[in-house]
């Protein structure tokens, strides 16, 4: 049970991990782009991340698992059921949750940095990198939204990963089948170290958000 | 890479346009090494629109800009960028200590950590912020806040400082007390400076040029001694100071002097002029002087005016008189009571000939 716990460990952070690293990838740019650049379509692009931040997992899944199924358009890759279908599906889900909140949060910073940055010497990237650094809160609650939202949710990888003993269980849905199966003291052994696993990478990265921030203390009116 | 001879900077046929608008003309300007170059004009004049392009943190849609003499292009630009520095209106830091965001310009230019040391205890100590350098810079107070601007733009040894009106926010004392200390080192160091603004005593204060912006267009540049004793134009003379411009039309002429007509009064002015040319007059108040009757001397220009409104200002009175044209004099207090003059009644205003600025039209 120790080694197979572990296994399961393993491959919910990994799965989660990589789908959550990928989405910053792709997603952090993304919403640069839509906080900054003035293009045909921006506010169609703007509108369906915000609508993509609250996309079923369920409905995820569904798609995924129809484009990956043997007889479906990606079939012949031979994905579904593995861990890689499982990170793509959760990438579909971070994705527009790291894109609009980094978006959200660029356009908070005072539109005069990027001047300022540039009126001191700094190049292109440097000053990408400079708003980026500004909006640090926000890109930093977007990678604890991403990975929130992915290493807790159980309709798409049930859907696309098959829950698969040794293979594709993560901890959802370990825990899924744990309660249906009535071993409820098991699934609650699983629930907990999920929860731990959320709470330790979330306070982590909580301590690296609020690093250097000093809010002024609050003073109550008598 | 230096051309003999070459500006340091030089804008040729520069056009800007915002939404449309075209908020630029500039056929030709230069920066030369070790002047104090003031951008004059009024707000929405295009003065930080030209300082940006100078500084090179914005581009024009048209035009070239030559940076001693060799064309700035994508290939050159940021190293030639990194050699100025631009302040902005409004102090804008980054997150972070007093520290991060004076050496951030060092940083960015990937200057060795010893280099960096030594150049903030320098500036650290040259703007007394040696106490502040660990301090969050929400928590500066105003004066601090223009302290840590004024050495992130010093640490980095720039070739020309570009000061958008860098103490606009303050009150006109501390302003003045500010560019006053930004004169003298900059003045010591020999550093070339271009300074955005439109209060005229910034203009004499600092600079040994001045380059006048209205509508987006260089009305007239020169040495701030020639723009403010002898404007080019009607709106140029307003903005320099001039209380009284008046249109007039040559007569004649009189002992070398020109003889110019406005009104039923003549006017005995300086200048070249043709018969029948239409000039106007630039007075200036404080050049006009009031006297129960005209006395011998060298004033060639006395017109009997009645007063018609007093308007008290800070070192003197400024008088409104009126001869069948309107004109301003500023008297001292003192001088007022001596003459027992009020509203209403009749003085001897002279005007030396050589202090009266002719425009030909």
């Amino acid at each position: 049970m120790k080694t197979e716990l572990l296994e399961i460990v393993g491959l919910t952070l990994s799965v989660s991990g990589m789908a959550t690293l990928i989405a910053l990838a792709l997603g952090l740019p993304l919403g640069v782009l839509l906080a900054l650049g003035r293009f045909p379509g921006r506010g169609l692009l703007a509108a369906m991340v915000n609508t993509g931040m609250g996309l079923p997992p369920v409905v995820v899944g569904l798609v995924v698992a129809m484009l990956l199924w043997r007889s479906g358009p990606l079939g012949q890759w031979g994905l579904i059921y593995t861990p890689a279908a499982m990170v793509i599906a959760q990438v579909i889900i971070a994705l527009p949750m790291v894109a609009g909140v980094s978006m959200a949060g660029i356009q908070q910073v005072d539109p005069m940095i990027p001047l300022q940055a540039r009126a001191l010497g700094a190049s292109g990237w440097q000053t990408l990198w400079t708003l980026v650094k500004e909006a640090r809160l926000s890109m930093l609650a977007a990678v604890m939204a991403a990975f929130g939202s992915v290493i807790s949710e159980v309709g798409a990888v049930l859907m696309v990963g098959g829950n698969l003993k040794g293979q594709t269980r993560v901890l959802t849905t370990a825990i899924l089948q744990e309660t249906r199966m009535g071993r409820f003291e098991t699934a609650l052994t699983l629930a907990y170290v999920l929860l731990m696993f959320t709470f330790t990478i979330n306070f982590f990265l909580t301590r690296l958000q609020q690093k250097g921030v000093r809010a002024a203390p609050l003073r109550w009116r008598r | 890479m230096e051309h003999r001879g070459s500006p340091l900077l030089e804008l040729v046929q520069v056009r800007q346009i915002y939404g449309g608008r075209l908020v630029l003309d500039i056929p030709q300007f230069r920066v030369e090494k070790g002047e104090r170059l003031v951008l004059f004009g009024p707000n929405g004049a295009g003065k930080s629109s030209l300082m940006r392009i100078l500084a090179l943190v914005e581009k024009p849609v048209q035009g070239c800009i030559f940076y001693q003499g060799t064309p700035v292009d994508a290939s050159n630009s940021l190293a030639i960028r990194r050699r100025f520095v631009l302040l902005l209106q409004k102090p804008v830091f980054f997150q972070g200590t007093v520290r991060s965001n004076v050496i951030y310009g060092l940083k960015v230019r990937g200057l060795p950590r010893r280099i960096i040391q030594s150049r903030l205890d320098e500036a650290a100590s040259m703007f007394s912020l040696e106490n502040l350098l660990d301090r969050h810079v929400e928590r500066l107070s105003g004066g601090e806040a223009q302290r840590v601007n004024l050495a992130r733009a010093f640490i980095l040894q720039p070739e020309i400082l570009f000061l958008d009106e860098p103490f606009s926010p303050l009150d006109a004392s501390a302003r003045q007390e500010l560019l006053e200390v930004l004169r003298r080192t900059v003045q010591t160091a020999q550093q070339t400076t271009v300074l955005v603004t439109h209060h005229r005593e910034e203009v004499l204060l600092f600079g040994t040029r001045a380059a006048v912006l209205m509508d987006g267009v260089i009305r007239q540049e020169g040495s701030v001694e020639e723009v403010f004793s002898r404007p080019n134009s009607d709106e140029v003379a307003r903005l320099v100071g001039v209380d009284t411009v008046l249109a007039g039309q040559v007569v004649g002429a009189q002992d070398q002097l020109l003889e110019v007509q406005i009104g039923n009064q003549k006017f005995l002015v300086p200048g070249p002029g043709r018969p029948h040319q239409c000039v106007l007059l630039c007075i200036r108040s404080e050049n006009v002087i009031l006297a129960s009757r005209p006395t011998e001397g060298s004033v060639r220009n006395w017109l009997l005016s009645r007063i018609i409104e007093i308007h008290p200002r800070e070192r003197t009175l400024e008088v409104v008189l009126d001869c069948g044209f309107r004109f301003k004099a500023a008297v001292t207090r003192a001088a007022w009571m001596e003459l027992g003059l009020e509203a209403g009644t009749n003085v001897w205003a002279g005007i030396k000939a050589t202090s009266i600025h002719l425009i030909s039209q």
